[in-house]
């Protein structure tokens, strides 16, 4: 793997951490609305807790946009200096490698270590909170295997 | 018509102020409420933990990135040796293949 290949992965996991943290974000936080960031500790029964939440909620969309303007800057970065073209499928398998990774993460240390809230929060820990750690799984292998045959190019 | 807009305009305030008022910063009992659950709590404490994926999954990709860690992607052993071993050197008569 040469050297702007793997700038290339880093870009794109970096991304991809931040557009998987945004998809859990504006998924289960505000559409679905079935847990916010710290809904394990503060149950959103009352407009006092549900804001308390959605100032959590703010700091950890905070974060991802951080990580999704590092990784737009690391991209622009590789852009400017690149010599070939860039692989779209080891591109589109780092993405999935950075959300399959951010549910990995998250999931197990906001979901089973710290307790933060859980997929489903009325159901507390649950299938969902193990369908959303297989979920993330699923994405880091497939994207591992996305961008392993273009590694030998 | 302006007598209509008028009422109008004044239903809207009168209603705009309660919900607009229940924010960590305003200052009405909603407010105040808010503002205590946030910073009277264990301010640090929730902040760390909210942040707490993000240093990891940084250090994971960093880790990466810069080879302290091995990347998923990496092929095995064993399939480095296979390829390893060139087109060229397969080819019948070749001596680098016996």
């Amino acid at each position: 793997m040469n050297n702007e290949q793997r700038h290339l992965i880093t870009a794109g996991t970096v991304l991809g951490i931040g557009l998987g943290g945004f998809v859990d974000g504006i998924l289960f936080h505000q559409i679905l609305q079935v847990h916010g960031m710290i809904s394990g500790r503060v149950p959103k029964d009352s407009i006092v807790n549900l804001e308390i939440n959605m100032f959590w909620d703010g700091l950890f969309h905070t974060l991802t946009w951080l990580m999704t303007a590092l990784g737009v800057w690391l991209l622009f970065r590789l852009a400017q200096r690149r010599q070939g073209r860039l692989s779209g499928r080891m591109f589109g398998g780092a993405l999935a490698v950075g959300w399959g990774l951010f549910q990995v993460v998250e999931g197990f240390l906001d979901h089973h270590v710290l307790n933060m809230h859980h997929v489903v929060e009325r159901l507390g820990v649950s299938i969902y909170d193990g369908a959303f750690l297989a979920f993330g799984v699923i994405l880091l292998v497939g994207g591992a295997l996305a961008i392993r045959p273009t590694a030998r190019g | 018509m302006k007598k209509c807009l008028l009422i109008s305009s004044l239903c809207a305030g009168a209603l705009a102020p309660a919900s607009a008022l229940a924010c960590p910063f305003c200052h009405t009992p909603t407010g105040v409420a808010i503002h205590a659950g946030i910073f009277d709590g264990p301010f640090l404490a929730t902040a760390l933990a909210t942040a707490a994926p993000f240093p990891v999954l940084l250090g994971l990709v960093a880790g990466w990135h810069f080879g302290w860690l091995p990347a998923i992607w990496r092929r095995g052993r064993g399939q480095r040796q296979r390829d390893a071993v060139s087109p060229t050197d397969k080819k019948p008569g070749n001596p680098h293949e016996q």
